[in-house]
């Protein structure tokens, strides 16, 4: 594997469901990417952007964590210029779309195709900025 | 005519619309009906009706008369300009008044009974349109009109009369027709063609082309007069004569003056017609007050005052008329003398030729309103005052004597004073006054006064006057010797015929030919004397001194016969009688006059004149014989027997005087007294019809109240309602016949005392109350039982009012009020009861105005909304209290149910000031058939069921997003499980229990969702509940309700030990009973603790645990991630068979409560 860009590579996941995370972990890594975390909660999120100076080639972010919403991080990855991809089966869409006009939401459960479909976009609309 | 209409109407000023003043009384309504129902307009004429009416009753003069005439009637209230085609009518208890056309209302000055509302229009309308007046009188009593109408006539108005026969009461006609001054007297019907004809006439005829014409024939005209009357008018004004001329044509209807001349030739009444309309003139009391008051300065008071002591002051009013100049000087002199204490020794002739005007004058009888002419003063010492007339103090009347005499054709006074005459001049042409002139001259003595009207003078004639005061026209008699002026103006007829032809030039000639004959009768003529049929000296010419003695006075009363000296006395008796009685020339010869100094031989002729007077003529026919004594002797003692006689017919003639002067004391008591008696008749009249005007008013009300009382009759009998009227003193007055089941009243028990009366009623409060309200207390209200308790009565008692206002009694009004107290008790309970439930209910009700934005919210609506006081009583503030959102729908709501009269309902939630939101539900209802439209309606509080509701929702939500979590995590589970599992089927039936175990930990969840705590045992039973029988299972530890969200993973973290100890452990076989020691068994076991929660998984398996412990692979896994997940931490021991589970779990698996 040639060595790249970390930033280009990594996402950031976050999603307090085990479980779940797992699954993600397994579908981002078959899509060619590294995940940081996952991250249960907001705490490990934000110490998780910290970690990496919010450089991030996506995020996917579970919405409601066990310490609360995970829209503070989003804010911040968000204002960083991270793309964001929210697996949620909560928060209606209309919510979200409103305040991050730009993010993808992905209802909870996707198929893995549609993950990794949505995550390969968010990538290279990345890569291209 | 014809050509008069077809000249360009800018030609011809045109003329103002002549108003027609209608005098009516009693029977008037009848005669007014007939005159003006045939009218049609244009008549160009304009009316004005004055009818007496009572003062206190409406007129409804107007309206009947409206209906009956095609002109417009309407009630003067003051201030109409007068117009054509209408008819106004005096409004009752005013007069009426016209001034420049403009009607007004008066004040009538009279009391009531006296007062003369006619009269006093026709004057005022007679002064505001002169000859555009006319005046009509109708029916009615008394001579209200007759005045007046001498008014119009004076102002050259035309007066027409109803024909007294076609009138219902002819009083007025007949005294207006007794002027003589009515122009045409028709019966109702023909009034008004006769109107409009004279009008016509009078308006159409161009007036100078007439004049010319009528002016031919005035001369003629006046001769045919003065054959026909005996009077001249052949002096008077030409303008003057012209003009009246003219009315009379009018009146006749002839055309051209031939015509006319014809008429009067053939007709003597149209002869008296026309004399009486010539000589009708103006007069009053002080016409001119500033003149007569510079005659009192000037004249009176002085002549009063250097009056000589035996000699009677001789005033002469010529033209006396009506007599007001006359009586005015009389007052006067009367009142100088009064004041200055001197005797009142006057003599006023007043003369005139017109024996009607004479006759006025000598009543001294005048309408009350000519009393405003006098000062106060005058009017108490000289007027006594009757009625609605007065007459003149016998002391003033008794200084005037009124006579008929001809200034221009009877021998003037002489030795005058003053001679007053005023505006009689203005009507003489230049000819006649200057006549007339010279004539006063010689009536009045040297330093006598002259006093003319304010438009005449003296013209030439000033060496004859000099002027006193030019202003008030005053002269005083230049000296020199009187000229008598034998050729008086209008003496003998042939004269008078031969002077007009030789024409007026002739005048100074004539005067001076006077002179002549004056002188040669004083000078050369023999003595001569005029006396009347008695022997009163009328006239004496020459030196007559030798044959009377003296003093003989020119004029006056002296008798000739006593006068004569002896000789002659006896003489001049029988010669005037013979000479009177054959109406021949007699002649004494031979007459022998004694005097005083001696015999004088005379010829007497005494020559009748003809007009009754006879004329002396004294020649002396010897020579003068100087008395002796002897003779005196002789000749006396014959002339004693005829001196005796002589003394004996003056004593005689001196009583019948007496009786005659008595008799016409009595005359002239008893004319006064039917004066009073004719006034009191008047006044008798008058009040007379206004009661029967009266009378049918009160028969129509009559007639009204017969039918009110019969109805209040049916109302007394007909009605529920007991009502008992009681005078002041509580006396029974009337009532109704439901009264009669509360008091037994009788018919015969009005007027008894309702205190005697029994009653059904307990108590007899009603009497106090009665008593009281009678006595001016405010009306009351009780109630009152019958004695034996089964009705409930209402009772009103209440002031009888009278009409004035004042408290006359009471009224009792008893009313049946059991059913109305039982339906109010029925109702109060009801009431109740609704508002129980209501208040149980939390329901608030409120009214609603939509018009007005008014509310009505009761106590527990006020307390929803958080209003009080003032705010509950607006829509605004409440509408305030709506949440912004929902404000918009409940006004939408609220309009929507008014506009379509439906019904309204609105959720909302209330912001209250302070307090949480609160959602409210609103019902209401438009009132049926209120107008403005009210809503009335109530209010709920939804909160609960909202809030239930909220979390339903919320519930609901959860659960969706746990399933789908549940999905997710299962997906999440066969993706981990795929990586550990080769075979497919070992895989699925591991992943088929473990989702079983998710799917009966999940079923703990209440369905429904409640967020009700789940028990850590129920858990533990509900995984473990599948392998009860496979071991000896314990469980122990306190009730502790876990976090919903670790469910999942604790129920993972079970299954998976459980399965394990299917596999390898405590739950592999079957129970193995009566091994405690050696035997298998789970024990699980919880603690709670300050960290959190501790739970032990202890199992004693059949065989070594650590082989197999070491296998778990997935399972372990699925373990350890999900007590990551739950923030805990998992320990394992195994020792021999048995094996530990240690889990500490931090207290956010709890459930928090």
């Amino acid at each position: 594997m040639p060595v790249t860009d970390p930033a280009a590579v990594d996402v950031l996941l976050v999603e307090d469901e085990l479980f779940i995370a797992l699954d993600l972990q397994e579908t981002i890594e078959d899509a060619g990417f590294h995940v940081v975390g996952p991250c249960a909660t907001l705490v490990e999120a934000e110490a998780a952007i910290e970690r990496h100076a919010a450089r991030f080639a996506a995020a996917v972010l579970d919405v409601r964590l066990a310490d609360g919403t995970v829209f503070p991080a989003a804010d911040r990855l968000h204002a960083a210029g991270v793309p964001l991809l929210f697996h949620s089966g909560h928060a209606d869409d209309a919510a979200l779309r409103q305040r991050y006009p730009s993010a993808t939401v992905c209802p909870k459960p996707s198929a893995p195709d549609t993950l990794a479909n949505a995550l390969r976009r968010c990538a290279e609309r990345q890569k291209a900025a | 005519m014809r050509d008069a209409d077809a000249r360009p109407a800018s030609a011809m000023t045109r003329p103002a619309v002549p108003v027609v003043g209608i005098g009516a009384s009693a029977g008037g309504l009848e005669a007014l009906r007939e005159m003006l129902a045939p009218a049609q307009r244009p008549t160009g004429l304009a009316f004005v009706v004055v009818q007496h009416l009572d003062p206190n009753h409406e007129s409804m003069l107007a309206e009947l008369l409206d209906r009956a005439t095609a002109l417009e009637v309407l009630q003067s209230a003051g201030g109409e300009r007068i117009e054509a085609d209408k008819v106004y009518i005096i409004p009752p208890g005013r007069g009426l008044a016209i001034r420049d056309g403009v009607l007004e209302l008066t004040d009538f000055a009279q009391r009531r009974g006296m007062r003369r509302p006619i009269d006093d229009f026709f004057q005022s309308l007679a002064g505001d349109q002169q000859s555009n007046a006319a005046c009509v009188i109708l029916s009615g009593t008394g001579a209200d009109g007759t005045t007046g109408l001498r008014a119009i006539k004076e102002n050259g108005g035309v007066a027409v009369v109803q024909q007294p026969e076609s009138a219902r009461y002819d009083g007025m006609p007949l005294s207006a027709v007794g002027t003589g001054l009515i122009d045409f007297v028709k019966p109702p019907g023909e009034i008004l063609d006769c109107l409009r004809g004279f009008f016509g006439r009078r308006n159409s005829e161009p007036g100078d082309a007439q004049a010319g014409v009528v002016a031919d024939h005035v001369d003629e005209l006046c001769r045919v007069l003065r054959n026909a009357v005996g009077h001249d008018f052949s002096g008077y004004k030409r303008s003057t004569l012209i003009r009246r001329v003219e009315r009379r044509m009018h009146v006749l209807g002839i055309d051209t003056g031939r015509a006319y001349l014809a008429r009067v030739r053939g007709d003597a009444d149209e002869c008296e017609a026309l004399f009486r309309d010539l000589l009708i003139n103006v007069t009053r009391f002080f016409r001119d007050a500033e003149a007569f008051e510079t005659l009192r300065k000037q004249v009176i008071e002085p002549l009063l005052r250097e009056r000589a002591t035996d000699d009677d002051l001789r005033v002469w009013v010529p033209g006396c008329s009506s007599g007001e100049e006359a009586y005015t000087i009389a007052m006067l002199f009367a009142e100088a003398a009064r004041t200055s204490g001197q005797p009142l020794a006057v003599q006023i002739f007043a003369t005139d030729i017109d024996e009607q005007m004479l006759s006025i004058a000598r009543e001294g009888n005048y309408p009350a309103a000519a009393l405003n002419d006098l000062a106060p003063g005058l009017r108490e010492r000289y007027t006594v005052p009757h009625a609605e007339r007065f007459t003149i103090a016998s002391q003033i009347r008794d200084m005037i004597r009124f006579s008929s005499h001809s200034l221009v054709k009877d021998p003037p006074f002489s030795r005058i004073d003053l001679v007053s005459c005023r505006n009689l001049l203005i009507y003489f042409d230049d000819r006649l006054q200057q006549a007339v002139l010279p004539l006063f001259h010689y009536a009045l003595r040297p330093g006598g006064f002259l006093f003319l009207g304010p438009s005449e003078s003296v013209g030439r004639f000033e060496h004859l006057f000099t002027v006193v005061d030019q202003h008030a026209r005053l002269y005083e008699r230049a000296p020199g010797a009187p000229s008598y002026p034998i050729d008086l103006p209008g003496n003998s007829r042939p004269t008078g015929a031969r002077r007009e032809r030789d024409g007026r030039g002739e005048s100074p000639a004539l005067t001076n030919e006077s002179v002549a004959i004056r002188r040669i009768v004083d000078r050369y003529a023999p003595a001569s004397l005029i006396v009347d049929q008695d022997g009163g000296i009328a006239a004496a010419y020459g030196k007559l001194g030798r044959y009377f003695d003296f003093p003989v006075t020119r004029t006056g009363g002296s008798s000739a016969v006593n006068l004569a000296r002896p000789g002659l006395r006896t003489v001049i008796g029988p010669l005037l009688r013979q000479a009177r009685d054959e109406r021949r020339r007699v002649v004494a010869r031979d007459v022998e006059v004694e005097t005083d100094y001696g015999i004088q031989p005379v010829e007497v002729i005494c020559d009748p004149l003809g007009d009754g007077t006879l004329l002396f003529v004294f020649r002396d026919s010897g020579a003068f014989r100087p008395s002796d004594q002897g003779e005196l002797e002789d000749l006396a003692a014959t002339d004693d027997h005829l001196e005796a006689i002589e003394d004996e017919l003056r004593l005689t003639r001196h009583r019948l005087r007496t009786a005659i002067e008595e008799l016409e004391t009595a005359n002239e008591e008893l004319k006064s007294s039917n004066e009073e008696m004719m006034s009191m008749n008047e006044e008798l009249q008058s009040t007379n019809e206004e009661l029967s005007t009266v009378n049918d008013e009160l028969k129509s009300k009559v007639e009204q109240l017969t039918v009110a009382i019969s109805d209040l009759r049916n109302f007394h009998q007909s009605t529920e309602l007991a009502v008992v009227v009681l005078d002041a003193d509580l006396k029974v007055r009337s009532y109704t016949d439901a009264a009669v089941s509360i008091f037994p009243l009788q018919p015969a028990d009005r007027g008894r005392p309702l205190s005697d009366v029994a009653s059904r009623l307990r108590g007899s409060d009603y009497l106090e109350d009665a008593r009281a309200v009678a006595a001016g207390a405010p009306a009351t209200q009780r109630r009152v039982m019958t004695r034996d308790g089964d009705r409930v009565l209402s009772l009103r008692v209440l002031p009888y009012r009278t009409q004035s206002g004042s408290v006359d009694g009471t009224t009792l009004v008893l009313t049946d009020i059991t059913e109305a107290l039982s339906l109010e008790r029925q109702l109060a309970a009801e009431r109740e009861r609704l508002d129980l439930a209501i208040k149980a209910a939390g329901i608030g009700v409120w009214e609603y105005c939509p018009e007005t934005g008014e509310t009505v919210l009761d106590g527990v609506e006020q307390r929803l909304f958080d209003v009080e006081g003032e705010e509950a009583t607006r829509i605004d503030p409440l509408l305030d209290r709506i949440e912004a959102e929902d404000r918009g729908a409940v006004e939408t709501a609220l309009r929507r149910a008014v506009e379509r009269n439906g019904d309204f309902e609105a959720t909302f939630r209330l912001r209250p000031t302070n307090g949480k939101v609160r959602w409210v539900k609103g019902f209401g209802r438009v009132i049926a058939g209120s107008n403005p439209p009210r809503l009335v309606g109530v209010s709920i509080d939804v909160t609960p069921e909202y809030t239930l509701a909220e979390t339903r929702e919320l519930m609901l939500r959860e659960m969706n997003h746990r399933v789908k979590n549940l999905f997710a995590v299962i997906a999440g589970m066969i993706t981990v499980a795929s990586r550990n599992h080769d075979e497919v089927r070992p895989f699925a039936t591991d992943l088929r229990h473990r989702i079983a175990a998710l799917g009966s930990a999940h079923s703990l969840a209440s369905p429904a969702g409640q967020p009700q705590a789940i028990g850590l045992d129920e858990l533990v039973a509900a995984t473990l509940a599948p392998y009860r029988d496979h071991s000896h299972i314990t469980v122990e530890g306190p009730k502790v309700a876990l976090n919903r969200q670790c469910l999942s993973s604790l129920a993972l973290i079970l299954h998976e030990w459980a399965t394990n100890s299917v596999k390898y452990g405590a739950l592999c076989g079957e129970k193995r009973d009566g091994a405690p020691d050696g035997g298998t068994g789970l024990t699980v076991r919880w603690r709670v603790g300050g960290n959190g929660l501790e739970l032990d998984w202890d199992e004693v398996g059949p065989g070594d645990q650590e082989a197999e412990a070491t296998q778990r692979g997935f399972g372990s896994l699925l373990v350890d991630t999900s007590v990551r997940q739950l923030l805990g931490e998992v320990r394992s021991e195994a020792a021999g068979r048995s094996f530990r589970m240690r889990m500490k779990l931090p207290a956010s698996v709890l459930a928090r409560d």
